[in-house]
């Protein structure tokens, strides 16, 4: 940006209310003559299941107003819950359609960092693009209301993102643990974290679609993105353990529980109530 | 306490930890030897090697904000030497008294270097 004066600078300056980009608006001409290369940056935003995902033109819009990052809109289509909780069949449709999409935008930024923020059935999507190997990379890798598999091996793919991945995690989200529970594949990584070194877990008091907001966006997306900063959630640090009755109920595996009753009724039907 | 600062600082910049490690260094070389170390934007650069300059705004405010360096916009006399140290460009006046040449002085934004110190 070219001022025609010191005051005129000045004034730009006062405009700005965010301290971290009145920072950098400061001193970044001082920086300019170091002649450092600028690469484009894309971030795919990517839905869940069983929505049509309002919440993805919203950031969209703020992140385009706000930065220089290019934010691209990736989506599946509508998954409906009963195709969700098939362990086969529609997932890797879904999985395929987001990586062709994916691979598109490679072909027509082939210089760009690509960074992905993913919600829900997202980041099970992004994780099972990530362990298929093949050409896709990210840059970052953001993941709210997870539901991949806690005991995804991440430092296998290690190599195809920038560590670490950050994982938001909502306090008030029952739907990872729900997912774990009901289907298979899935896990609770939305509740309880990867607890692993190339991911950051950072809690936050929301519930599923909490994160979906331009002012989260803002707040916790926006400078690990631009940056790789990592800022703290201050619920992150003095969070209380769940309670037993909570873990218990998190933990249970219904489908079994639901496999168990349907063979018994089953096996009732046909063999004893003849 | 350099030590903490720097484990914070890496918290916050993950991916630029090696880059938050040479500026470690930077430091501990500084405390080690007498005098003020001043250093321009470019250098700092030069020497930290982060993945880009936004990243490297970011890592230097933050190590200004724990005291681990200081920052100044130094206004420099068109006779040459700077004239005056501000912490932020809003604070500097539009007229300074230029000592080198004895009277009052329009300060232009060219005549403004942004400068990092190791040492306080």
């Amino acid at each position: 940006m070219q001022f025609n004066s010191l005051q005129e600078r000045q004034s730009y300056l006062r405009s700005f209310s965010d301290p971290a980009e009145y920072r950098i608006a400061e001193a970044a001409p001082y920086f300019f003559s170091a002649g450092l290369p600028q690469r484009q940056h894309i971030v795919v935003l990517l839905h869940g299941m069983n929505t049509d995902a309002e919440w993805q033109e919203a950031i969209a819009d703020a992140i385009r107003n706000s930065t220089n990052i290019e934010p691209l809109v990736v989506g599946y289509g509508n998954f409906h819950p009963l195709k969700f909780a098939v362990p086969f069949f529609f997932r890797q449709g879904r999985i395929n359609k987001v990586l062709t999409d994916l691979r598109g935008i490679r072909l027509r930024h082939p210089d760009a960092d690509i960074s992905v923020v993913a919600h829900s059935f997202g980041t099970y999507i992004v994780a099972k693009i990530l362990a298929a190997g093949g050409e896709v990379k990210f840059h970052r890798v953001l993941l709210c209301g997870a539901i991949v598999d806690t005991d995804f091996d991440w430092s296998a793919v290690s190599g195809r993102f920038s560590a670490p991945v950050l994982n938001d995690i909502g306090r008030r989200d029952i739907w990872p643990s729900m997912a774990k529970s009901w289907s298979w594949g899935y896990g609770n990584s939305g509740c309880i974290g990867f607890q692993n070194s190339l991911v950051r877990d950072r809690h936050f008091t929301l519930a599923h679609s909490g994160f979906l907001n331009v002012r989260h966006m803002q707040r916790y997306w926006l400078p690990y993105l631009l940056d790789g900063k990592v800022v703290a959630s201050r619920y992150s640090a003095r969070r209380r353990p769940m309670g037993t009755i909570e873990r218990v109920f998190r933990a249970f595996s219904w489908k079994y529980l639901a496999l168990l009753v349907g063979g018994v009724w089953w096996a009732a039907k046909h063999w004893f109530l003849r | 306490m350099y030590s903490t600062k720097f484990d914070t600082l890496i918290d916050e910049f993950p991916e630029e930890s090696a880059a938050v490690g040479r500026l470690l260094e930077l430091v501990r070389d500084g405390e080690s030897r007498p005098g003020i170390k001043e250093y321009p934007p470019n250098r700092l650069y030069d020497v930290l090697r982060p993945s880009n300059f936004r990243v490297l705004v970011q890592i230097l405010s933050s190590a200004v904000d724990k005291g681990l360096l200081r920052r100044s916009f130094r206004v420099l006399s068109s006779t040459g030497g700077g004239i005056g140290d501000f912490d932020s460009i809003v604070d500097i006046p539009l007229e300074l008294y230029d000592s080198r040449m004895g009277r009052n002085v329009e300060v232009s934004q060219d005549a403004i270097e942004l400068i990092f110190f190791i040492k306080q």
